[in-house]
C-alpha cells in the first residue's frame, strides 16, 4: 500500500469541502454523530472495554461502513466520543480508497500480515493525517478564529492575557466546540501559539 | 438490494431523528443489543410481544406495511443470520489497528478483539 502524502493545507481545504458539503452553516458544535449516521450512513458499534482490552478508543471497520467505538466513551465521555467520531470519519474521507485496494483479506491470519505489513511510520502517519481532518471540522477556522479572538479581547487583550485568562479562554473553546480540553488547548496552540507564549510570560499583577 | 433487519431497523432509527444514544437513553435499551442488531451481528428477538416492544419504540404504526416489513424481516434473519455472524464479524475489524504500546499485531489480539465485537461485552 503505498500512502501519498498529505500537507496540513490540504487536510485544511478537504475538511472545508466536507463542511460546505455535509454542514454548510458550519454552526457549532458540528454535528458530526449526525453526520456521520445520516449523511455518511455510517454505522456505530459501541464495544464493551475495547480500550482497556485493545488500547485503542476508537477505529473504522475495514469495509469502511462501521465505526467501532468504546461503549464507556460513546454513552459517557460525549467530548472525547465527538473526537473519535470525526477522527474515523477522518480516515473515511482520507483513506477509503487506499483500503479498497485491499480486498484479499478472507481470514484472521491475512488482516495480521496486512496490519503487520504496515509500518509504524506509514500508520502513524495516516493517524495523523485523520487527527487534523478532525480538528479541522470540529473547529471550523472561521468561527474558531472569531471565537478566540473575541474571547481575547473580552479578556483585556493579548498584552494583559494571563495563564488563569488562558484557562477561562479553553473554557471557552470547550463550550462552544463541546471537544475535550486536550483537544481545546492543542487548537489553541497550533493556531495561536503567541497567545499562550503571552499568557506564560504575563505576570497576573 | 435486500435490506437485512438490522438495516430497517436503522433506517427507522433515523427517520425519527433519534441517534444511537439517543434512542437507547429514551428507550432504555442496552446499547450494545440495539447497535448489534443494527449491524446484523445479534438475532432480534424471536419472542413476538419484544419484537413488538421494539416496533413501537420505533413508532411505526401497527398493521403498516413497515410494521409487516418488520416482522418479516425478524424472521428472515432468524433463517439466515446465524450461519452468516462469524464472516461478517471479520469486516468489523478495524482498517488500521496498531496501538501505542505494540508494534506487532498477533493472532490472539485480534481474536480478543473479534469477540468484543460480536458479543459485545467487556468480560
Amino acid at each position: 500500500m503505498t500512502l501519498p502524502f498529505i500537507d496540513d493545507d490540504d487536510i485544511y481545504h478537504r475538511a472545508d469541502i466536507f463542511l460546505h458539503e455535509y454542514h454548510p452553516s458550519y454552526l457549532c458544535p458540528i454535528p458530526i454523530e449526525e453526520i456521520a449516521e445520516v449523511k455518511l450512513g455510517l454505522f456505530i458499534l459501541p464495544v464493551k472495554n475495547l480500550e482497556t482490552k485493545c488500547e485503542i478508543d476508537g477505529s473504522i471497520s475495514r469495509d469502511f461502513k462501521t465505526i467501532l467505538i468504546d461503549e464507556k466513551v460513546y454513552l459517557h465521555q460525549d467530548d472525547r466520543a465527538r473526537f473519535t467520531l470525526a477522527h474515523e470519519v477522518g480516515h473515511y474521507i482520507l483513506h477509503k480508497s487506499l483500503f479498497e485496494k485491499n480486498h484479499s483479506i478472507t481470514t484472521i491470519e491475512d488482516f495480521v500480515d496486512f496490519q503487520n505489513s504496515l509500518s509504524y511510520k506509514d500508520w502513524q502517519r495516516i493517524e495523523i493525517q485523520a487527527y487534523r481532518f478532525a480538528e479541522e471540522i470540529l473547529f471550523p477556522k472561521a468561527v474558531f478564529r472569531d471565537v478566540v479572538e473575541q474571547e481575547v479581547k473580552r479578556l483585556g487583550g493579548l498584552d494583559k492575557l494571563t495563564i488563569t485568562d488562558l484557562s477561562t479562554l479553553g473554557k471557552k473553546i470547550k463550550k462552544v466546540f463541546h471537544v475535550s480540553n486536550g483537544a481545546s488547548y492543542s487548537k489553541l496552540r497550533r493556531e495561536f501559539s503567541l497567545i499562550i507564549e503571552k499568557a506564560q510570560s504575563n505576570i497576573p499583577f | 438490494m435486500n435490506q437485512t433487519f438490522g438495516e430497517f431497523f436503522r433506517q427507522k432509527r433515523l427517520e425519527q431523528k433519534m441517534s444511537l444514544r439517543g434512542y437507547c437513553e429514551k428507550t432504555a435499551y442496552d446499547v450494545a443489543y440495539i447497535s448489534r442488531i443494527e449491524n446484523s451481528l445479534m438475532l432480534p428477538p424471536k419472542d413476538e410481544s419484544k419484537l413488538q416492544d421494539l416496533a413501537e419504540s420505533l413508532h411505526i404504526i401497527k398493521n403498516s406495511t413497515d410494521w409487516e416489513r418488520f416482522f418479516d424481516l425478524a424472521a428472515i434473519s432468524h433463517k439466515t443470520l446465524p450461519k452468516d455472524i462469524d464472516a461478517r464479524a471479520l469486516n468489523y475489524l478495524p482498517a488500521f489497528l496498531r496501538s501505542a504500546s505494540k508494534k506487532e499485531l498477533k493472532k490472539e489480539d485480534i481474536e480478543k478483539l473479534l469477540k468484543l465485537i460480536k458479543e459485545g461485552k467487556g468480560e
